[in-house]
């Protein structure tokens, strides 16, 4: 096990077919990332989360066959835990649970709003540092952006995807997910300034 | 969380046997979205080369030369059911590609452009080859309800007393100008052209099947306004018609005296209603 754990994804990947304990490694190995994920860009609760993140790896296995090497693994597995998560929010919003994504808690650590009050620096927002490391009133602002603005913040600035990464997870052209990212900062901006009067 | 989800993630494929989905399904699923793909673009490529084929061969050279706007005319002209055609396999090609594994790098507006641009540089190698025709042919022998637009065009000519002729030149006097032209029917007609604008090769009058715009002077007579040639001439249902014995001489003549009588003096709008009715008797009156 020791020497599969030095394994990158992709080896792991090949052989998992062949032996179940790579599968656990990737699993070991992602599972902390990807449901930080899910609960950044949603609003199901830790349980329900865990039950989505044992879909994706279920998911991952059904589809081993088809993974392709050109893309990155983690591309790849996130993928799938975007999808995961938007069919989950379907169920629950058959059910009525219509805010189950996208207003989440944000994974609530300190990294976190680290990474918002760069993203706000970007923007030129320097007026109140304490209002720019006031997480409350940043996830406020996030919860006010559309779905297709948040989930970009998301991967490019909490999980710190590259546009190319952030193209191959949510299967959108490179060019749209530069626009979408450029479009998203002007709403964030936008909403930080008018919830803060500016 | 670590070996609690890891340990109930492999029990649970273990206990229900989940098996990985075949590498051979995956490469079937990429296969199928390929060949629906390049179904499209072939397909599409066809109905442009029947658009190319129209555009060239119909009558959009004479649009000022009809009665009506300009623009109701080409419209008129407009091969629609292609464009149509065209538009559904270029679709079709559209979705097939999207749902490859690379589909999702291209935005749709690429994506939509090079299918189209593809579609017309095949089409119109296939017109090239003569397939335009051939597949509008192949349409008019087997699909039930569709006109080639050359039968359509045919029908659009065969109205002397709306000042349009349709037929072989077969003799030329060049000393009164005028010449003797026979309707694929075989009726014929002594046409004067001393001021009309003769669009042939030659520059005059000479024996190759033309479209002649003017207006009737007396029975049998005819002054043209403009000659023009017509590319694409063949003895249309009503000559098979005639030559096969389903309909007579006489009984044609009957039937374009008819004509005559409901279409003179109809205003132009109400032409066009009154034509359709008049297929329509025909066709039921001696098939399609």
């Amino acid at each position: 096990m020791s020497d599969l754990t030095e394994l990158p994804d992709e080896q792991l990947m090949e052989r998992a077919i062949d032996d179940m304990a790579c599968l656990g490694v990737l699993i070991e190995r992602y599972q902390g990332r990807l449901m930080k994920y899910i609960l950044r860009i949603s609003h199901f609760s830790y349980e329900e989360a865990e039950e989505i993140l044992q879909e994706v790896f279920v998911k991952l296995w059904k589809n081993l066959n088809g993974y392709d090497s050109s893309v990155k693994f983690s591309s790849w597995i996130y993928r799938i835990t975007h999808n995961e998560t938007i069919s989950a929010f379907r169920k629950a919003k058959s059910r009525g649970d219509i805010d189950k994504i996208y207003g989440g808690h944000g994974g609530g650590d300190d990294d976190e709003f680290d990474v918002f009050s760069v993203l706000s620096s970007d923007m030129d927002i320097e007026s109140d540092v304490d209002q720019v490391l006031d997480g409350e009133r940043v996830r406020g602002v996030m919860n006010q952006l559309s779905e297709k603005y948040r989930e970009v913040l998301v991967l490019k600035y909490l999980e710190d995807r590259s546009y190319d990464e952030i193209s191959d997870i949510l299967k959108k052209p490179a060019g749209t997910v530069a626009t979408l990212i450029n479009r998203a900062k002007k709403a964030f901006k936008d909403a930080w300034m008018r919830n803060n009067g500016q | 969380m670590n070996h609690k989800l890891k340990n109930s993630i492999l029990q649970k494929i273990e206990k229900e046997s989940i098996e990985p989905r075949s590498k051979s399904s995956f490469m079937v699923q990429e296969f199928l979205f390929w060949f629906l793909y390049l179904a499209g673009i072939v397909f599409g490529a066809f109905g442009v080369a029947v658009i190319w084929y129209t555009f060239r061969t119909d009558d959009f050279d004479l649009l000022s030369e009809f009665s009506g706007s300009g623009v109701s005319v080409f419209v008129s002209l407009l091969p629609v059911f292609w464009i149509l055609f065209f538009a559904l396999f270029i679709l079709l090609a559209l979705f097939g590609v999207q749902h490859t594994r690379k589909g999702y790098k291209w935005t749709l507006v690429q994506l939509l452009g090079a299918n189209v641009l593809l579609g017309i540089i095949f089409g119109s190698i296939l017109y090239g080859i003569g397939q335009g025709r051939k597949l509008d042919e192949v349409f008019d022998r087997s699909v039930p309800g569709y006109e080639s637009f050359h039968q359509r065009q045919m029908e659009r000519w065969f109205a002397p007393e709306e000042g349009r002729l349709l037929g072989n030149i077969v003799e030329v006097d060049e000393m009164v100008n005028v010449f003797v032209l026979e309707e694929p029917d075989g009726t014929k007609w002594n046409v004067d052209y001393l001021d009309s604008d003769i669009r042939l090769e030659a520059g005059k009058p000479e024996f190759v099947p033309v479209r002649v715009v003017g207006a009737i002077t007396d029975k049998g007579h005819f002054v043209a306004d403009v000659v023009a040639p017509l590319r694409r001439f063949e003895p249309n249902r009503i000559r098979h018609k005639l030559d096969s014995g389903a309909i007579s001489r006489n009984e044609l003549e009957v039937f374009r005296a008819e004509i005559f009588e409901r279409l003179q003096g109809l205003p132009p709008q109400e032409r066009q209603e009154a034509r359709r009715a008049l297929r329509e008797k025909f066709r039921q009156q001696f098939g399609d």
